[in-house]
């Protein structure tokens, strides 16, 4: 980190105090840490740096909560790296300094610098806590996992811990509900509440924005600024819970103790005093235990902040509690927070952001058809949002003309951008399509336009680069808000609605040439009266483009742009008529517009709620009009409206909450997600097996093949079968609350029955979960899904009574590489032609009629080792992942695993003849041959990519057995045993089997690895990994299912199915069944063959006298050289009688 | 011969299957229980332990799950330094099997005293025990007073002590080997106390097979 470069020049000003020194620092640190333990023992990470203190340790707290307003001294310039603060702030901590500075970032403003702790006090509550560990999680996956890893973002399960911390803390609080009574009677509550949801909504909706952009593979180069982004929205989530969480233990500690605890600080403390008395520290554990928490202050006052406790007796009134019925100066948008969201390059990264939102879905919209009026709303958007974004880069132009060149040649560039776009989309709209229906791109329209977005995407990508780049040299700016910058200022004095319902202000002549292709097209459609009405031009004249200079704070407009959206339902309708009419369109245009890409009946269109596929690519979008009022957030809201609803009258009535009903509904889901563990790269690692299932049927991403696979494979490790129906089962039951995402995720609750029974389904044990699904079908999904349930019906018939996959499996289902695996062999390529003679067919031919002996060097080591290959692979294809899965092979009766004994069989026997043919021989010499014919046939298989016959000669070749027979090793050919050792590098079992695996790694199917490594490998998952890990949930730890486990298991075997191809050479029957005779031979002398062939190989060449089994002979260095010289004058001696004894 | 003693050894876990062997070695492996264990990377067998004070590289080479490839057997035993032979006392049969794995591995050895530790797996589960301690014990006595532990590796009760000990069988094989008997012999003399005070309950004698 920069920071932590220049962190000692900047330590100077907690050493100032020399009495408090480092222990002073630390107590700061410390006390309310110690204060957060007492309430929760299970608090937070490790011990970190703070360790090396004398104190007592200290637990690092992810979080901390400014005390008092810290502003680096002037002397201390360089505020890019010392973090000021105001009380009140949470930070994100990093890492703490020995000396009490920690690296942190703000999350009011993203910013990063050091802070000194002991300004601080650790964050840390129970109902806080889901969501604080789900940030930190967020944190660690965009700022430290993202890089390579787009696929992250292919769906959302990153997000779901924020949706579900935000849950908990609502459940928490009894404030889940929008009709629970604290958020009845606490206009505090709900007002926190409320923004608390639409900021949540907000970045939901930025991450779907993400999916798709990562969907159509398009271009990342602007990754990195929306992670920032979303990193902020996060930010801000949290900022709003506090907030919210603040209010409510407020407004409950009103409820229970009554008035006045809270004083007020008087400002910052000396570092001395920081280390306060006891007795103030147990006041204040006390008034945290009981949860309450003063807010007040900071509510009505936005240049103090009023601590939990008094430890500085400075009374404030407590008057200054607001009294719950009044102002909308309410939002977090407190002092600093309230300028920073002006600055211009707020703005800037806001309007950008909805530009991108808007060109994303251009860019989307390419692949399927779509309504023609959604294409028009689309372009409007985006001409729209581009305004808005011209607009800000207009505004620092204008304040810095002298530096902008390059920034106006940018600007250019996007404007001509856009009017390309426009162009492109006005020529969809040709005649020949039809006014109502589908557009049906004609593909060269459909490249012009996604070619211009594209165009869009990079122009505007660096333009707001270029803007930056400005704003760096010039400085960043406040300005008022959005809305006054467009020109639009004027409105929010007389009335609530937005601005942005309009369309806003021309940015400049050249922009009304782009609104007016706009319009263009608007009109060649014809019978849309309605839509071009919504290319409002009023008001546009009287703007003058962004050149309104930050003016005094307006109050109506602060006023407004802080509250949040209006309460009342009522109200809200009321607001949102006249917007109804200025967007009202003819029934027809109604109907054309909710009708869905895959055109719902007609009789969905009467009534008021959006046919299930819509809600399948949208999921949330349930309103998006009414209460919002001019903020902000208000404004960027609506640039990125969803055009299938997005200004549909309808809505009005759909939503009284707001924006917020988004959240409100994705939270309000019953859902299993809390249950999920995730790992630090965003997988899926733990969870119940309800969130499971639930993970397997999500309703807004496409199912993770390989998970779906995982689960498939592996499911009966850790549920029953019918645990597992009943779960699917439950799944479809639960999310029929749900109206808007039940359609989909039936469909896949159905999707995975089939899956399992057409190819995954195991006779053995999965028909007791039969009874269960056919009850399903009957009761449940015929009623719902009539062609679904007959179809489950029909297989649950078939699998009782068939063996075997009905639909065959693919190979490899879960390995990444198989739909490409077919590309490995050509099927009318030629085989090889066999090496083998006529002769030495009529020898097998003679043998199999029971004459004449056949000796293994009778054949070219090539063909033996095409042949020993043919066969160990036409087992290993066999093997079915089911042999693989807890130890299976390893049960000593009825082990279903077949196949993987048959392996483990064919490599002993091979092993077995190994030695046998080289011990039926008497002579060394004749010894030595055959031995050199087993190196050259290993080196064959090597060569063919056979590991697992490597192994299995090499191991022969290696044991004791042959290995002592030294007179016949020495005749052994020099370079043959190069050869073999170079084969015995290969197969080398220390370190793990590295040399192996990296050879197996890299190669492409056909190719036969050592089958033990992955046994070994599955036989450690199984028993290290535990059944279980620990789910953190606010009222402690529950176990869940370990998938982790399963996981790396699957992993494994699918690296095995990677290679169940099989390989393409041709059988030589005569010789195969030579081969099975022999292996049977060896095989037949059993379990007593290593003994036997130990006696033989005594036989051939006894010990010699010299080799005592007494160790103890062999001890000193002296002893062993006098022995090996002994050695060797008998081994002389030996070798002459040789021919004599035998 | 080098003087100065190996600093890497290699220790070989072989035992019937499902006596537990991999969750030992995992156990020992890992320190503590973690959710998740990747056994296909290069280091997920070694670990650096310190015994008396010196630093050794232990690599252990598992057998598990490869328990039926005979003569796979051969291959890990002429790595290893020093033997865990772990069975079950839940299961007579694994007891058995024992006793042919320490007859190959001192065939392929050539030698009779291999650092060597007779391991009862699963003393968690005393009410399923069919192995009598007694006899357990009394076979490791006829190995050359091996030690006899017994462990579990789900509770990890003994899972240290058990690859310790062995550490020293194979520190002092090693060392027995570069130096002379009178050395030796003192070394020895000195440092049995002190062992004796730092294992646990169940140590064994042990290493009485050497010739003073």
């Amino acid at each position: 980190m920069r920071n932590s470069q220049s962190s000692s020049i900047h330590v100077a000003p907690l050493r100032i105090c020399k009495d408090g020194d480092e222990g002073g620092a630390m107590a700061g640190l410390n006390d309310p840490t110690a204060a957060a333990d007492s309430s929760s023992p299970t608090a937070l990470l490790e011990p970190d740096a703070l360790n090396d203190a004398s104190g007592p340790p200290a637990r690092f707290h992810n979080y901390l909560r400014a005390l008092y307003p810290f502003q680096p001294a002037a002397s201390h310039a360089s505020t890019t790296v010392t973090l000021p603060l105001d009380a009140g702030d949470i930070i994100l901590v990093h890492s703490v300094h020995v000396n009490g500075w920690a690296d942190g970032t703000l999350l009011e403003t993203g910013a990063r610098g050091w802070l000194p702790t002991n300004y601080c006090e650790a964050y840390d509550y129970t109902a806080m806590r889901p969501l604080l560990r789900a940030l930190t999680d967020f944190w660690d996956l965009v700022r430290c996992g993202s890089d390579s890893n787009l696929n992250l973002f292919r769906n959302q399960d990153y997000m779901r811990g924020l949706v579900a911390g935000v849950r908990a803390l609502l459940e928490r609080c009894g404030c889940l509900t929008r009709d629970s009574a604290l958020v009845r009677e606490h206009d505090d509550i709900r007002r926190t509440r409320k923004s608390l949801l639409s900021d949540l909504a907000l970045l939901v909706r930025t991450a779907r924005l993400l999916q798709q952009m990562v969907m159509a593979q398009f271009a990342y180069k602007d990754l990195d600024i929306r992670l920032d982004d979303m990193l902020l929205k996060a930010f801000r989530i949290v900022t709003r819970a506090v907030l919210f969480f603040d209010v409510w233990s407020e407004q409950t500690a009103a409820l229970s103790f009554g008035p006045a605890r809270h004083q007020d600080a008087d400002g910052p403390p000396r570092l001395a005093t920081a280390s306060s008395s006891p007795a103030a520290d147990d006041t204040r554990r006390m008034v945290q235990q009981r949860g309450s928490i003063s807010v007040e202050a900071k509510v009505a006052d936005t240049t103090t902040w009023s601590k939990r406790n008094s430890r500085h007796s400075t009374d404030k009134p407590t008057s200054v509690r607001r009294p719950s019925s009044t102002t909308h100066r309410m939002s977090y948008t407190r002092g600093a927070n309230e300028k920073n969201s002006k600055l211009i390059s707020e703005f800037l990264h806001r309007s950008y952001d909805d530009f991108l939102t808007v060109l994303a879905s251009f860019l989307g919209s390419h692949m399927q058809s779509r309504s023609s009026s959604e294409l028009l709303l689309t372009t409007q958007n985006a001409v729209r949002s581009c305004r808005q974004l011209f607009a800000i880069v207009e505004t620092v132009i204008e304040r810095d003309y002298s530096t902008s060149r390059p920034l106006i040649q940018a600007k250019d560039a996007m404007y001509y951008a856009i009017t390309e776009l426009v162009h492109a989309a006005r020529e969809v709209f040709k005649p020949v399509h039809s006014v109502d229906g589908d557009l049906v791109y004609l593909p060269q329209e459909a490249h012009n336009l996604l070619q211009a977005a594209t165009a869009c995407v990079s122009a505007a990508g660096r333009c707001v680069a270029r803007t930056k780049a400005t704003l760096e040299e010039i400085g960043d700016f406040e300005i008022e808000d959005l809305g006054r910058l467009l020109g639009r200022g004027s409105n929010g004095t007389n009335t609530p609605e937005p601005p942005h319902h309009d369309i806003g202000p021309l940015v400049g002549p050249r922009a009304s040439l782009s609104k007016a292709s706009v319009k263009d097209i608007s009109e060649t459609i014809k019978g849309r009266p309605s839509i071009s009405i919504s290319l409002d031009t009023t008001g546009l004249s009287s703007t003058g483009y962004g050149s309104i200079p930050p003016t005094p704070k307006d109050n109506t407009m602060t006023d407004i742009m802080r509250s949040p959206p209006l309460p009342s339902p009522s109200s809200s309708n009321q607001e949102n008529a006249p917007m109804s009419s200025r967007f009202s369109r003819s029934p027809a245009d109604k109907r054309a517009f909710r009708r869905s890409p895959r055109a719902q009946g007609e009789s969905t269109s009467s009534d008021g709620s959006f046919g299930p596929l819509h809600r399948r690519s949208y999921p949330s979008n349930l309103s998006t009009s009414s209460t919002r009022v001019a903020s902000v957030y208000g404004e960027r809201i609506d640039s990125r409206t969803d055009p299938f609803v997005g200004n549909s009258p309808l809505d009005g009535t759909l939503g009284s909450g707001g924006y917020d009903e988004d959240a409100e509904a994705e939270i309000l889901v019953n859902t299993f997600a809390q249950e999920l563990v995730f790992n630090r790269e965003g997988s899926v690692v733990g969870g119940t097996l309800n969130a499971l299932v639930e993970r397997m049927t999500t309703h807004d991403a496409a199912p993770d093949m390989s998970f779906t696979s995982t689960i498939y494979l592996t499911f009966r490790l850790f549920a029953k079968p019918e645990e597992f129906a009943r779960a699917l089962v439950y799944r479809f039951e639960y999310v029929g609350a749900y109206p808007q995402i039940t359609q989909p995720v039936r469909l896949r609750v159905y999707n995975v029955l089939k899956g399992w029974m057409e190819s995954h389904w195991r006779h053995d044990c999965d028909d007791t979960a039969l009874p269960v699904i056919v009850g399903f079908a009957r009761e449940q999904l015929t009623p719902v899904l009539p062609m679904a349930g007959s179809r489950i019906l029909e297989l649950a018939d078939k699998v009782s009574s068939a063996h075997g996959p009905i639909v065959p499996r693919v190979v490899s289902v879960i390995g990444k590489t198989n739909t490409s695996s077919a590309a490995y062999f050509d099927p009318n390529a030629p085989l090889p032609a066999p090496v083998i003679s006529k002769s030495q067919l009529t020898g097998l031919r003679a043998w199999k009629m029971g004459g004449g002996t056949i000796s293994i060097l009778d054949f070219d080591p090539l063909e033996l080792a095409r042949q020993i290959t043919l066969k160990t692979s036409k087992i290993f294809c066999s093997i079915l992942p089911e042999e693989l899965l807890a130890t299976e092979w390893t049960k000593r009766t009825s082990s279903l695993a077949v196949n993987v004994r048959a392996m483990s069989t064919l490599s002993t026997d091979v092993s077995n003849l190994v030695s046998d043919s080289v011990l039926q021989l008497e002579e060394p010499k004749k010894r030595a041959a055959i031995i050199k014919h087993w190196v050259k046939i290993a080196n064959k298989c090597l060569e063919l990519h056979n590991y697992d016959t490597v192994m299995a000669i090499v191991c022969a070749l290696n044991s004791t057995n042959l290995k002592r027979m030294k007179r016949t090793w020495e005749l052994v050919p020099h370079k043959t045993t190069q050869v073999f050792d170079e084969l015995c590098k290969v197969v080398d079992v220390s370190h793990n089997y590295t040399v192996l695996r990296q050879r197996v790694s890299s190669h492409l199917p056909p190719c036969l690895p050592f089958i033990g490594v992955y046994l070994t490998d599955l036989t450690m998952i199984d028993s290290a990994n535990p059944a279980t890990r620990p789910l953190v949930i606010d009222a402690g730890e529950i176990p869940v299912i370990n998938l982790d486990k399963h996981i790396k298991t699957a992993k494994i075997i699918s690296e095995l199915q990677r290679f169940q191809i099989p390989y393409r050479l041709s059988e030589i029957s005569e010789l195969q069944t030579w081969m099975q005779d022999q292996l049977i031979r060896v095989r037949s002398a059993g379990e007593k063959n290593f003994q036997m062939q130990y006696r033989r190989s005594l036989v051939l060449e006894p010990r010699e006298p010299n080799k005592s089994p007494n160790p103890d002979a062999s001890h000193t260095g002296k002893d062993r050289e006098r022995f090996d010289f002994l050695h060797w004058t008998h081994l002389l001696q030996k070798e002459k009688s040789v021919p004599v004894s035998s | 011969m080098s003087l100065q003693p190996r600093r890497e050894y290699h220790i070989v876990v072989l035992g019937a299957g499902g006596v537990g062997k991999s969750c030992l070695t995992a156990r020992y492996v890992q320190n503590v229980w973690i959710e998740s264990y990747d056994p296909t990377i290069e280091d997920s067998y070694r670990k650096q332990v310190n015994v008396d004070g010196r630093q050794i590289m232990l690599e252990i080479l598992d057998t598990a799950g490869t328990e039926q490839f005979t003569a796979m057997r051969e291959l890990y035993m002429k790595q290893g330094q020093g033997f865990l032979l772990v069975f079950s006392i839940c299961n007579m049969n694994s007891f058995y099997e024992l006793a042919e794995l320490r007859e190959q591995i001192i065939r392929i050895k050539d030698n009779e005293d291999i650092p060597l530790v007779l391991v009862g797996n699963k003393s968690d589960m005393e009410d399923e025990r069919v192995v009598p301690r007694a006899r357990a014990f009394q076979l490791a006595q006829q190995w050359g007073q091996k030690p006899y532990y017994e462990t579990s590796a789900r509770h990890r009760t003994n899972v240290d002590e058990v690859f310790l000990n062995l550490c020293h069988q194979m520190i002092q094989k090693d060392s027995s080997r570069s130096q002379p008997y009178e050395q030796q012999a003192a070394n020895r003399r000195q440092e049995r106390p002190n062992r004796q005070d730092r294992r646990g309950r169940r140590t064994r004698n042990r290493d009485r097979c050497v010739i003073l």
